[in-house]
């Protein structure tokens, strides 16, 4: 047995090594060839033996970056909104050539659109796919909800009204005297409140007014009912007793429909684009000026910390963290299993490193991509090269 | 021609002769003068390890005194021209080896080419001469189909194609039984009349040889000088008698065999053995090691293997294993496939091509060293005036260099490949073209012919290949004096080979690392 082992082994040993051998020389060519081969098409492709399928497209976005000559990638959404390099983009002012990768099944350009945009936060939400969309608004409304039952609670609590509603009243009534006086905000300020009140003020004036009416019609009987002492007041001081109204705002807070109805309209009128904007810039100076109060930190902490509300902000705690988590999941995500997408999580990249991205698609002509064209600005081909 | 011409021609006279050895303390000869007649056997004999090997060793070319240990001075007077005694260009002798030191990786019919091919035209009379000799072996053959008398015959036959003035024959009847000693002693008194050569024969066993001899040299350690005897038997044993009584051997020096420089012979090719290259000879040299070291299949898949297990692990390890994977590798994957390209492509592949063929390379070249040395087939090229620092050292390094650079680009191209089919593997639905770009992004810029770094790649695989093949050829020529010599000889060239390569490509990358200024940041 030992034998006929050293003898097979030795045999294998004069075919690999020795050189006065056919069958090592044919092997040695084969080897070599199937290297280079395999090595020269992983390098190179198809070496040029297929016809390049490329398109020009108009765009305006970008300022020619011809210099970079392995360009960028082009991706296509399938129709659950899931990304796939299928080519690059080579930018030049005023248009982008784009070639499509010829080992997968090649798209027609004069069937489809081309849409070129930097990769943004606003890009990735027009990215979304609208099922992951409506679950997004269902979360936000979930959360939205939340936040206004905890806070209903918090601030109905006798302990936030003897302890804290006064100390927290002044140091608003400062922040927003403060951001009174800066011209800047206030015009973002006006703004906004114009595309609130010339769009949305009247839906949800129409939408709550069958709940607030009887809360308003109430009230103002309470007012205007004199009484001698509040007609004394009203003649001898001008003053009048508005102490109902503020009544009102608890009274709706209470109340589950008009929650609903707020949280829905108010969601449509945060969606919106330019809200999103000025929204996002207001808010963060008035946080930024809340935040650098010292007094306002002592005191929330305070709020959070007091064992009285302790049960509402982990309840919220807890909502929060879902609804945050199923918030990115959806909004990064495709698919019934929400796997994170490639093109997404490249822009989410591009933006923590602070780069432009320069976002690709192309969308076959199909009415399911409609929308999408439009709210991103797909274009056409110029012409095919 | 004159009388006094006459008696001249082919005639040899060595007189003077001192051999020293540890700076003058011992001496081999001293003093001595003798003369060898052409057409006539001079037997020499003398107590084991007296130096008999060494002195004919010297006398033909195959020690050179500045490669070795021994002092040599005197004068060798060959067709009336007289020369330093050690300072002839490859001696004044053709030596048939104790072990014939055959060429055992030619054929039969080779070993006779590459000495014809290296000495000048054979005369009518030696080719007779030689296939009278050879007249019952087939060319063709390899060296190990030849029985022991037929090796000896063309190994005398190769020898007498290096024409030399005269024919030294180390122990020839060391393993012969009577029948063949004898037949040996007609046969080389037919070559000495035929060919008009004086033949010395060193010999132990000079019961059958001594009636052929027309001399008889005794060596005489004791007094360190050669004695001439009557070709008589009983006076022989007599002398011998004597010399021994007195002697321990020398001391300090090893003499039984052919001692050589480990260091390239740098002696040698100061002597114009350059001069003597026969280029296709070389060619055929150098074809024969770069199969062995570069090309043989062997070596492919040796390469091949290597790549793949770099190429398969390190992809299928970033891409499958990465810790949170599915969030992080969209996230990362452009910068992962161009790190990996930077770690494949830049420093694993060349690593491990290194260390595979280097240490493949270095047990071959040893072990084919030693074995060299150990037959004295070294000795033999050089006797013959056959090139072997560039025939057989330099071929070494030559083609060490070209495997190197043949197996790097081998193992580039694999590596490359499996990391592609990898990542396809994983992402089965994605184009190539995606793992290219994204790839190359950072390695192989766009618009550049080669890719960056390759000076590197170079720096790291060419030189430790071809390093841990000189060390290799240096350990392998180290002196042989049993075959266990040779195992340790691989087993050192082995270990000083792998971590010569070990070394040089840690400082090299160490440095290489310096120099990487760009971040591995993907912009594709």
């Amino acid at each position: 047995m030992t034998k006929i082992f050293g003898n097979a082994l030795q045999r294998m040993g004069n075919i690999l090594v020795k050189r006065e051998n056919k069958i090592a020389m044919v092997a040695t060519g084969l080897i070599l060839l199937a290297c280079v081969v395999m090595g020269i098409f992983s390098i190179n492709g198809f070496l040029g033996l297929t016809r390049p399928n490329a398109s020009m497209f108009p765009q305006n976005i970008f300022h020619d970056n011809s210099n970079n000559l392995r360009g960028h990638p082009v991706y296509q959404l399938d129709r659950q909104g899931r990304s796939k390099a299928i080519g690059r983009i080579y930018l030049f002012e005023q248009r982008a050539r784009v070639v499509f990768y010829d080992d997968l099944s090649l798209p027609n350009p004069a069937h489809g659109r081309m849409i070129v945009a930097t990769g943004s936060l606003a890009s990735l939400w027009s990215l979304v796919p609208d099922k992951n969309r409506s679950h997004i608004n269902k979360d936000i409304q979930t959360l939205g909800e939340a936040v206004v039952d905890t806070m209903t609670k918090v601030t109905t609590h006798p302990k936030f009204s003897s302890t804290y509603q006064p100390e927290m009243l002044r140091l608003l009534s400062e922040v927003l005297n403060e951001l009174n006086q800066d011209s800047a905000v206030s015009q973002k300020f006006d703004a906004t409140s114009k595309v609130f009140v010339d769009e949305y003020a009247e839906r949800l004036s129409l939408a709550t007014s069958d709940i607030l009416a009887p809360h308003v019609t109430e009230a103002l009987m309470e007012v205007v009912t004199p009484s001698w002492e509040g007609f004394s007041r009203l003649i001898t001081g001008g003053q009048l007793n508005i102490v109902p109204f503020e009544t009102i705002s608890t009274k709706l807070l209470a109340n589950d429909d008009f929650k609903k109805i707020v949280s829905s309209e108010l969601l449509k009128f945060a969606s919106d684009n330019r809200v999103l904007t000025a929204g996002t810039e207001l808010g963060g100076i008035v946080a930024e000026k809340i935040l650098d109060k010292a007094e306002f930190k002592i005191l929330a902490k305070n709020i959070f910390y007091d064992p009285a509300f302790r049960g509402s902000f982990r309840e919220l705690e807890l909502v929060a963290g879902q609804s945050a988590n199923g918030i990115f999941k959806k909004i990064t995500g495709r698919g019934d299993d929400l796997i994170p997408d490639p093109l997404v999580m490249r822009v989410l990249r591009s933006m923590a490193l602070g780069r432009v991205h320069v976002l690709a698609i192309w969308l076959p002509n199909d009415e399911a991509n409609n929308s999408l064209a439009e709210r991103m600005g797909a274009v056409s081909a110029m012409e095919s090269l | 021609m004159r009388d006094s011409e006459k008696q001249l021609r082919g005639r040899i006279l060595i007189e003077n002769v001192n051999i020293s050895v540890n700076n003058q303390s011992h001496y081999l000869l001293r003093n001595a003068s003798m003369q060898f007649v052409p057409g006539e056997i001079t037997l020499l004999t003398g107590p084991s390890g007296s130096g008999k090997s060494t002195f004919i060793g010297l006398l033909a070319g195959a020690i050179d005194p500045k490669d070795s240990d021994w002092n040599v001075s005197g004068t060798v007077t060959v067709d009336g021209e007289t020369s330093a005694f050690g300072d002839q260009d490859s001696g004044i002798g053709g030596l048939v080896f104790q072990h014939f030191a055959l060429f055992d990786d030619l054929t039969i019919a080779e070993n006779l080419e590459i000495a014809h091919d290296h000495n000048d035209d054979s005369s009518q009379e030696l080719r007779h001469a030689i296939s009278e000799l050879l007249k019952d072996i087939q060319y063709g053959g390899q060296v190990k189909t030849a029985s022991g008398g037929q090796r000896q015959r063309i190994a005398i036959a190769r020898t007498l194609l290096g024409k030399h003035a005269i024919l030294f024959l180390d122990e020839p009847n060391s393993g012969l039984d009577t029948a063949s000693t004898k037949q040996l002693a007609i046969l080389l008194r037919n070559l000495a009349r035929e060919l008009h050569i004086p033949i010395v024969v060193v010999a132990h066993h000079f019961r059958h040889l001594i009636d052929h001899a027309d001399h008889v040299l005794v060596l005489n350690p004791s007094i360190a000088g050669l004695e001439h005897v009557k070709p008589d038997l009983t006076r022989l044993e007599h002398k011998l008698h004597q010399a021994k009584s007195n002697f321990t051997g020398i001391r300090g020096k090893t003499v039984s065999r052919y001692s050589l420089n480990p260091f390239f012979g740098y002696n040698q090719l100061r002597k114009r053995s350059l001069g003597n290259i026969r280029w296709p000879w070389f060619f055929k040299f150098l074809g024969r090691r770069l199969w062995e070291y570069g090309l043989s299949p062997n070596a492919l898949l040796f390469t091949c293997l290597g790549s793949f297990l770099v190429g398969f692990v390190t992809t299928w390890f970033v891409l499958v294993y990465l810790p949170f994977r599915d969030y992080l590798l969209p996230v990362i994957h452009s910068d992962a496939l161009a790190g990996l390209a930077f770690t494949e492509l830049r420093v694993m592949a060349p690593l491990t091509t290194a260390i595979l063929i280097s240490v493949r390379n270095a047990a071959l070249i040893s072990a084919d060293t030693g074995h060299k040395v150990y037959t004295d087939q070294y000795a033999a090229m050089k006797n013959l005036k056959i090139p072997q620092f560039v025939y057989h050292d330099g071929v070494i390094i030559l083609a060490s260099v070209l495997a190197a650079i043949i197996l790097t680009i081998l193992s580039l191209l694999v590596t490359t490949s499996v990391s592609m089919m990898t990542w396809s593997l994983v992402y089965p639905d994605d184009s190539l073209y995606l793992w290219r770009d994204q790839f190359f992004q950072r390695l192989w810029p766009v618009g550049r012919i080669l890719p960056t770094g390759l000076e590197w790649v170079a720096a790291k695989a060419i030189p430790s290949i071809s390093g841990a093949a000189m060390i290799a050829l240096v350990l392998g020529r180290q002196r042989k004096q049993e075959v266990t010599d040779i195992n340790k000889g691989i087993a050192r060239s082995l270990i000083w080979g792998l971590t010569f390569v070990l070394l040089w490509h840690s400082v090299l990358t160490l440095i290489e690392f310096s120099y990487v200024k760009e971040r591995i940041e993907a912009t594709f």
